[in-house]
């Protein structure tokens, strides 16, 4: 609605993204119609979500580094001279104005690549200003800000609110709906879960739209943990900049150690710092007693660590190999030259049966594509992967992401199965329920920092709602 | 609550550009000056004859004729493309400017042999703008379909420019002093340099090449972009076909064999790089310059003629090394300084 | 044997499957270059007496070779999303140097030190790209002028010639009618073939060229397959060039001009992707053959040896458009 602050929010996969890519003319919908001042529109292009008025501003940027602040502004449209090269003083004069508006103090002559994220942000959203616009839309504006910047986001937004447009927030940062929103509608897996209007919501009344409901009972059994070994991650005082302030858990063998936070917590870094993704800049991870450096992931895999993606499509699955090989692609093998570099096809179909058996996955043959198997399916080969190797500590980031609710039941058996033969295994996921179910202790993230740590029996949904936003009102946004 | 007058939160001062990433950015051009000179007072020293007016005279043309090329050939650099079919283009359009000349006024001669070369690069385009095909296969396909022509409408034999003294004035004639074939490229230098930096059109070409998301997010016909810009090259490469024929004033359809590869590197070397949006043009310009002066030093050095394509080969890894060098120094000191 | 029994089970259904979408179409998609090279042979054959001798289908054989034992390498490295446009050099210096080396250390002594030095050469060419980072195709391409330059330098610009009669045996002989030098790439498409299929770098090739991210993410060592890839195409390249020596009797720098044109042509018109992940050796084959099939019957209607550059070039650009063309087409067969 114009003059309003609508914001949507949704765990990762709920189809935010999907949303705004349509609402920007990048994606056509398969069904449904968009709606503006009454009248369907179509956007077959950027162009024309442009001209209907309708301004996106996404978390990668539409920025052009190499050129100026004030050529980004106005791309596509710049001013000319008559003689057809551009009219520099205009650009930079009606640049300059714009600037002052987003209160952002840089020439804008300066080539973009120079800036800082927080900077680029507030050129995208000078863009925005440049034009005829009656909507915006922010994807995750505030996900690289500091506090003062944010304030800067703020004041700006109330001011385009004034001037009748319509803003839609994208956000997982609850906080700041509270702060800036009118209404509020929740996404998840593809659907509108509700519209509510900001007014009498509660945080936690928010929170339980998002994360969702409790899944038909079934319990998993969880066992005693032999408690005398050495644990198999030690993580002491992890930091990463901006994103981690000083994380520090145990994770011990034959445990599952389920890890849980909003979107943004830094659960996600601080599976990638673990797996060697990412450096930290202060704190020390251990395994099996011994501090290790993992500076790649080839470290990490030898020092028997593994992580399973978070979005197979892009980081997990090989489209152009089998089943088989996708399976395999970084099984154990023997230590000599032989085996090094010879196939053992025949050793690998037995693996590969063994491990089909067991995550009963839906496939017709080993030699299939692997891109003809359902989602849920190429979660499972990529989840077998770890039977495959002689991984002991497994990072599993959202590992039913995408999957059906009966392949979810089949996973979660399996990492409690996975557990029970001894390895380590932390779970990340915005899945609240499914935490419950698998996880033996659960550490919630907040902000970068500890929200909690639950063991055993403290572990139900309502702890880990209430850690994950115990410190909302309180912390606000990273820092 | 008005914004237009609003400075509610005071960031400290103007964000600075780090001083070293200033520093460097202005050294790389005068590196290569500085590599200009290194080269030609060393060999002036080892040989006096490099010094002479003639000789110098003929480098500049050289450099002169690779330079023109070299200017296009950013072009599509810029805009992470890549031309490979220059060479052949080159070849086919001196052997047509030479072969209508005897038919033709010469300035229709010149304008035919444009058009051509405008032609097979607006084709390279459209190849690889509609049919998804990376450049470099496509130019590459081109590149030898265009020799090909070039052969058979020779039919392998050469063609020799008679009678028209006033063509070679192209490549003879001066201008205070200044020989025309510079004339030639400090022209295009001139207007290239403006249409990549103060025309709406060069800067778009710099979106495409630097962030092609946002140049559709922005509405930029990316197409006709890919089109104009290889049709650019493809004209470009036909300027220099007219200036070589004018200076040997025989061809064949053999001529420019490699010319490609030699653009590629003095847009690199000059500074341009690799993964797009920005363009040097003056440091082509002077690579252009360098590399004829390696060249013209090896020769009056008695030095075997192949030992240049050491030199060439040598140099653009080196220059693309350096590129690297450049992206991760840059990156780091960002980091560092934010 | 439970595994050969599956396998054929899914063969049938494959079979029965595409019974119902229509064989022919399926077929024709899955190998239309080798439909195309069996028409042309066919029409030649019938429209032309000459074509079919003995001695014509010999010099095709002979002259696919060549190119043929390139492209299997070439394959394998567009397989990995890579390529390499130094081909046309690292020949004409392995040819010059088994010219070279041959009357000073013996034949085969100088066989082995240049498939070594194909290998090397291979390998820079794979440090060049992994280790400074540039892009494949600029960096070989002035790797290639370096290799020219070398070879140049060696034969001081001279062609040099060839004595060695074993050689030119092997260049030039045949047997049971079959040109050697065919063999020999029979040979070679057999060991390439074997390194794609049943060793654990072929897969890794396969998996890099099919997604690189997820390549990182399993750990597995993205430079060293790379190296490896470009190792393959030295390798080949290689044997190329000594055995052009021997049909040439003779070497020179530039023996190979416009080489890297004429493999990469045949490997996309074989049919393998640039997008990388898939590829066909059998496709490579079957694209040397279509090419010396097709030039030879551009000399037999008298049509100049300049056609032959013409042509090339327009079929790579066709095939790409009809790769292009055609993946859309697969998709919708896809289940």
């Amino acid at each position: 609605m114009p003059g309003e602050v609508h914001a949507l929010v949704g765990e990762n996969g709920a189809g935010k993204s999907t949303l705004i890519k349509i609402l920007g003319g990048l994606l056509c919908p398969t069904s449904g119609i968009i709606q503006l001042d009454g009248r369907t529109v179509y956007f077959n292009n950027p162009l024309q979500a442009q001209v209907a008025g309708v301004s996106v501003i996404t978390q990668e940027f539409n920025l052009v580094p190499q050129l100026t602040v004030a050529e980004n502004i106005f791309l596509g449209r710049e001013p000319k001279r008559r003689s057809g090269l551009v009219d520099w003083d205009t650009i930079n004069r009606r640049s300059t104005q714009l600037l002052q508006k987003v209160g952002l103090k840089v020439s804008p002559t300066q080539r973009l690549e120079y800036l800082n994220v927080a900077d680029k942000q507030l050129v995208e959203i000078a863009k925005a200003l440049s034009r005829e616009f009656r909507y915006i839309i922010m994807d995750e504006p505030t996900a690289t800000l500091s506090k003062v910047e944010v304030e800067r986001l703020f004041t700006i937004i109330r001011g385009l609110r004034q001037r009748g447009a319509g803003v839609l927030y994208i956000t997982h940062h609850l906080n700041e709906i509270f702060r800036i929103a009118d209404r509020v509608t929740v996404l998840r897996d593809g659907r509108k879960i509700g519209t509510r209007l900001i007014k009498g919501l509660t945080e936690s009344d928010a929170i339980t739209m998002i994360m969702g409901r409790v899944l038909k009972g079934y319990s998993i059994e969880h066992e005693e943990r032999d408690e005398t070994r050495a644990p198999a991650l030690s993580v002491r005082n992890l930091i990463v900049p901006r994103a981690l302030f000083g994380i520090s858990f145990d994770l011990h063998y034959g445990e599952v150690l389920g890890c849980a936070g909003l979107v943004g917590s830094g659960r996600s870094v601080l599976l990638h710092v673990i797996f060697g993704l990412l450096h930290m800049s202060g704190g020390e991870i251990q395994v099996d007693g011994r501090p290790v450096s993992l500076l790649n992931a080839t470290d990490a895999i030898r020092e028997g660590i593994l992580m399973l993606p978070e979005d197979r499509q892009v980081e997990g699955i090989f489209p152009d190999l089998t089943v088989l090989e996708n399976l395999v692609i970084n099984a154990q093998r023997a230590d000599n030259v032989f085996s090094r570099f010879l196939l053992d096809k025949k050793a690998e179909w037995e693996k590969y049966d063994r491990v089909r058996i067991s995550l009963s996955i839906q496939a017709h043959s080993p030699s299939q594509m692997v891109s003809t198997l359902s989602g849920g399916n190429q979660q499972k080969v990529i989840l077998g992967r770890a039977f495959m190797t002689q991984s002991r500590i497994l990072l599993l980031n959202e590992p039913t992401r995408g999957v059906d609710v009966g392949t979810k039941v089949e996973i979660h058996e399996l990492i409690r199965q996975m557990a029970h033969e001894g390895r380590a295994i932390l779970v990340s996921s915005s899945d609240i329920p499914e935490l419950t179910k698998v996880s033996d202790r659960c550490l919630i993230l907040n902000a970068g920092r500890e929200g909690g740590l639950l063991v055993n029996k403290q572990v139900t949904e309502d702890n880990i709602l209430a850690h994950t936003i115990s410190q909302i009102a309180v912390e606000g946004c990273a820092t | 609550m008005s914004t237009d007058r609003d400075s509610l939160i005071q960031p400290a001062g103007v964000r600075q550009v780090p001083f070293l990433i200033l520093f460097l950015r202005f050294f790389e051009n005068l590196g290569l000056i500085v590599m200009l000179i290194i080269v030609v007072v060393g060999t002036s020293l080892i040989e006096p004859r490099f010094l002479t007016v003639i000789n110098l005279i003929n480098i500049a043309i050289t450099a002169s004729i690779m330079a023109v090329v070299g200017f296009g050939m950013t072009f599509a650099i810029v805009m992470q493309g890549f031309d490979l079919s220059v060479g052949s283009t080159q070849a086919l359009t001196a052997c047509i400017a030479a072969s209508l000349l005897a038919i033709v006024p010469m300035p229709v001669a010149i304008l035919g042999a444009l058009l051509i070369g405008l032609l097979i690069g607006v084709v390279n385009g459209v190849v690889i703008a509609e049919l998804n095909v990376p450049p470099f296969v496509a130019t590459l396909g081109m590149m030898s379909i265009v020799r090909g022509v070039a052969l058979l409408y020779t039919k392998g034999q050469s063609v020799l420019i008679v009678g028209h003294d006033e063509y070679a004035l192209l490549n003879t004639g001066k201008v205070l002093g200044v020989p025309a074939p510079f004339i030639i490229a400090l022209g295009t230098f001139v207007v290239l340099f403006v249409l990549l930096r103060h025309t709406p059109f060069g800067r778009h070409v710099c979106a495409v090449g630097g962030n092609k998301m946002a140049a559709i997010s922005a509405g930029l016909k990316i197409n006709i972009i890919t089109v104009a810009v290889f049709g650019l090259v493809g004209m470009m490469a036909a300027l220099s076909g007219v200036m070589l024929s004018s200076q040997l004033m025989i061809v064949d359809g053999t001529l420019g064999v490699g010319l490609e590869l030699k653009a590629i590197a003095i847009s690199v070397i000059g500074g341009t790089s690799l993964y797009g949006g920005s363009g040097n043009m003056p440091g082509t310009f002077l690579a252009a310059f360098l590399l004829a002066v390696i060249n013209g030093a090896l020769n009056i050095l008695k030095i075997p003629a192949f030992y240049q394509y050491l030199a060439l080969g040598a140099l653009l890894i080196f220059a693309l090394a350096l590129d690297t060098l450049r992206r991760r120094l840059f990156a780091r000191i960002l980091k560092e300084s934010s | 044997m439970k595994s050969k029994i599956v396998e054929g089970q899914w063969a049938l259904t494959l079979l029965a499957r595409h019974w119902t979408r229509g064989v022919i179409q399926v077929l024709l998609l899955q190998y239309t270059i080798q439909w195309m090279l069996l028409l042309a042979i066919i029409v030649l054959g019938l429209v032309n007496a000459n074509f079919r001798t003995m001695a014509n289908i010999q010099n095709i054989l002979l002259q696919s070779s060549f190119v043929g034992i390139g492209a299997a390498g070439m394959t394998m490295i567009i397989i990995s999303r890579g390529i390499d446009l130094s081909v046309a050099g690292l020949l004409g210096l392995s040819g010059v140097a088994i010219a070279e080396l041959g009357p000073r250390i013996g034949m085969v002594p100088a066989t082995i030190v240049v498939l070594c030095l194909g290998v090397a050469l291979g390998a820079c060419n794979g440090l060049v790209v992994t280790k400074i980072r540039v892009p494949a195709f600029i960096a070989t391409l002035g790797m290639m002028n370096i290799y020219l330059a070398m070879a140049f330098i060696w034969t001081k610009g001279q062609v040099i010639a060839m004595e060695s009669t074993r050689l030119r045996y092997l260049g030039t002989g045949t047997l049971a009618g079959i040109p050697l030098v065919f063999l020999v790439m029979i040979a070679v498409y057999i060991i390439y073939y074997g390194i794609l299929r049943f060793t654990t770098y072929g897969r890794y090739i396969r998996a890099i060229g099919s997604n690189e991210i997820a390549s990182q993410m399993a750990g597995l060592h993205i430079d060293r397959v790379k190296i490896f890839a470009f190792i393959l195409v030295g390798f080949c390249t290689a044997i190329a060039g000594i055995l052009l020596t021997g049909l040439l009797s003779s070497a020179n720098a530039i023996m190979a001009t416009g080489y890297e044109l004429r493999v990469i042509a045949a490997v996309i018109l074989g049919g393998t992707s640039l997008s990388g992940g898939r590829g066909t050796l059998i496709g490579s084959l079957t694209g040397a053959l279509f090419f010396a099939v097709i030039n030879n019957a551009l000399n037999m209607f008298g049509v100049g040896a300049y056609w032959q550059y013409v042509t090339t070039g327009l079929v790579l650009v066709t095939a790409l458009a009809i790769e292009a063309t055609r993946q859309k087409l697969i998709g919708v067969f896809r289940t």
